[in-house]
């Protein structure tokens, strides 16, 4: 890929705060008019690599941080071309609705005609045209968090940065937000990066998904690529592989690999990016939704026998109801295992062996 | 059982009140009332007569009001100078909290000393023998000592800006720090500079803030004889000092007409200072809510 697609470039880039190490050698980049989501958890360093590509705040070490092919390592936030929406909206409480979306176009010494009209239809986008006047305090959160993407989209940033925009939203208006975002970034065609920790935004909405653990990326990759094949232990964590068992290669055929825990065989596809020798500890990592529970003698249709199936036996230990699902605990000799089932599951106590397909475990180096 | 506050008896407001009119409002009626009363032979008559107004501006007293808000102007507006910065650096500029701490315990010191052996030394650095006078002569920037140093509206000036510096710092402080991080990030991310978020997000959001700075800067001034006096050495007669000379010799109808129309005048410049705040925050009254 060409250098001059990428919209912003880093390389090698550390931030400590005193003793602590928030990033630690980062480098990554966004190709034009992706939308980039950086998914971590609390800590992990995401917010911190928003907060410099804005300029907010100064790195401690880059070899390289380029915007829009110009070299931006030295230049503070108010000379960058990028717009932040902060996760509690940072709005001017003293302004009103159409005062705030002005106010970055007031900066640039726009004509009050023209600013006015640019905000207005700049808050028709994000359909608020009909609050212009408004007190900022007398909006909802999913209003203001509109009224500060607009702030941010009306200044036409090369890249508009989102810090956990939809963090203090009830789950219903998140829904709404993420979809409008997804329009709103097919609409202006401009590079979004998206900070969250929620794996469903990431999931949903990215182009691509830069996952970050302890101020490193740990994966990059697409959002099925991150979902299905998680390359670490953090990674299949991370990404709600609830199965997740230790044990050691047996035996490797191209990425088929398959691992022995004990006196159990389990095969997967390899996910880590060396190939691994025989004998090396391993992780095998499955969903507990890919999991069948079959009684004993129902056939060949699906348990022991079928070759694309792993499968082991099992006995009931605990059923939780969760309304649209049930998550079924079962004891095994390679450790307790959790099923997800989707159909009421007639008799657990029943249920002999437990089977899930090959093509959906995934074999990990063990870190 | 605990009382929820909804609950809270309501004889209690009735009890604020009364206590509120006990001491705070019959004073001032009983001052308005003498102030329209007559003398004769050092006792009041109750004869209803406007002769204290008519003495208070015809005594010179009058000028004497002028150069105390002059002087409490001035000092107010250098207080600020100095506050300002200060304060907001205080409240925005350094992340460490021991700073914070040891600047605001440093800020309460004076509140220790009488404010009276504070402003004494000023008279040992500013005489005409002084450490000021000495230096200034030793460089050869004047041949003779400078007389206006001290008993001199510049001393009074000097002296005041001290006393009245935490006054100002402290409210100030207070309204900076309530302003959202991320609203001043944000004007930054949007492009503006330092000075134009000061202009356009920092003062509009410290309004309140500056408001009660005033208020305790320059009201007690005005009240405030203790500088004055001492710095002043007679030369600088402000109001406290000058009704207090009047009830010194027992004329107590001048010293009430006096003490209403600074009343008068204190309560024009809170009304105009409050209609101020409210025009500026554009009736966002919850600016900093």
């Amino acid at each position: 890929m060409n250098q001059s697609d990428h919209i912003f470039t880093i390389k090698n880039l550390s931030q400590t705060y005193g003793a602590i190490d928030a990033l630690r050698g980062v480098s990554c980049h966004a190709v034009r008019g992706e939308f980039l989501t950086i998914l971590g958890s609390s800590g992990s360093g995401k917010s911190t690599m928003l907060r410099i590509l804005a300029g907010l705040e100064m790195p401690s070490h880059v070899d390289e941080l380029t915007l829009d092919g110009v070299d931006v390592s030295n230049v503070p936030a108010n000379r960058r071309n990028v717009s932040t929406v902060f996760q509690h909206y940072g709005l001017f409480p003293h302004l009103s609705v159409v005062e705030n979306v002005e106010y970055g176009l007031r900066v640039r010494k726009v004509p009050s005609a023209v600013r006015r009209a640019e905000a207005a239809k700049m808050l028709n986008m994000v359909q608020l045209g009909d609050f212009l006047e408004a007190n900022i305090s007398k909006l909802s959160g999913g209003q203001k968090q509109r009224v500060a993407l607009a702030r941010s989209l009306v200044l036409q940033p090369a890249v508009l940065l989102l810090d956990e925009p939809l963090g203090a939203l009830d789950e219903k208006l998140r829904f709404e937000m993420q979809s409008e975002l997804v329009r709103l970034h097919e609409e202006f065609g401009m590079t979004f990066v998206y900070v969250t920790h929620s794996q469903e935004e990431a999931l949903t909405m990215s182009d691509r998904i830069l996952l970050m653990d302890k101020g490193q990326i740990v994966q990059d990759g697409t959002p099925q690529e991150i979902f299905d094949r998680p390359n670490c232990r953090f990674a299949a964590e991370f990404m709600g592989m609830e199965n997740i068992i230790e044990g050691t290669v047996s035996s490797v055929d191209g990425a088929t690999i398959t691992a022995a825990i004990g006196e159990t065989l389990i095969t997967g596809m390899w996910a880590g990016s060396r190939m691994p020798e025989p004998s090396q500890p391993v992780i095998c990592a499955f969903r507990s939704e890919k999991l069948r529970c079959t009684a004993a003698g129902a056939g060949a249709g699906a348990g022991a026998g079928d070759d694309a199936l792993n499968s082991i036996q099992c006995n009931i230990e605990k059923d939780v109801y969760r309304g649209k699902y049930h998550d079924a605990f079962f004891a095994t000799p390679i450790g307790p295992l959790r099923a997800r089932l989707w159909e009421a599951p007639g008799d657990l106590a029943k249920m002999t062996r437990l089977s899930w397909p090959k093509s959906q475990t995934v074999i990990l180096p063990s870190d | 059982m605990f009382r929820s506050p909804t609950q809270v008896n309501p004889k209690g407001h009735l009890i604020l009140l009364t206590a509120w009119v006990l001491v705070g409002l019959i004073p001032i009626a009983g001052l308005a009332v003498w102030s329209v009363l007559s003398m004769e032979n050092f006792r009041l008559v109750w004869e209803p007569s406007l002769q204290a107004y008519r003495d208070v501006f015809s005594s010179g007293r009058w000028e004497v009001t002028v150069r105390t808000i002059r002087v409490a102007a001035i000092v107010t507006v250098l207080v600020s100078i100095f506050a300002f910065p200060f304060a907001y650096w205080m409240a925005k500029g350094t992340r460490s909290m021991a700073t914070k701490t040891i600047l605001l315990g440093l800020l309460t010191v004076p509140f220790f000393l009488s404010l009276s052996a504070r402003t004494i030394i000023w008279r040992g650095l500013l005489g005409l023998n002084g450490p000021v006078n000495g230096l200034l002569l030793q460089l050869g920037v004047v041949s003779e000592p400078l007389d206006w140093l001290l008993f001199s509206e510049f001393a009074v000036v000097l002296g005041l800006i001290a006393p009245y510096f935490p006054t100002m710092v402290f409210p100030l402080y207070m309204a900076f720090s309530l302003i959202d991080d991320e609203v001043l990030d944000a004007s930054r991310d949007l492009g503006a500079s330092p000075l134009f978020t000061i202009v356009h997000v920092v003062l509009p959001l410290a309004i309140p803030g500056i408001g009660a700075g005033f208020v305790f800067t320059f009201i007690p001034m005005i009240g405030d004889p203790v500088v004055p006096t001492l710095l002043g050495g007679g030369n600088v007669v402000v109001l406290a000092e000058s009704v207090q000379s009047l009830l010194r010799i027992l004329n107590y109808t001048v010293a009430a007409a006096l003490s209403v129309l600074m009343l008068i005048l204190l309560i024009g410049f809170i009304s105009t200072a409050a209609w101020l705040t409210k025009r500026f925050t554009g009736g966002h009254s919850n600016a900093i809510s």
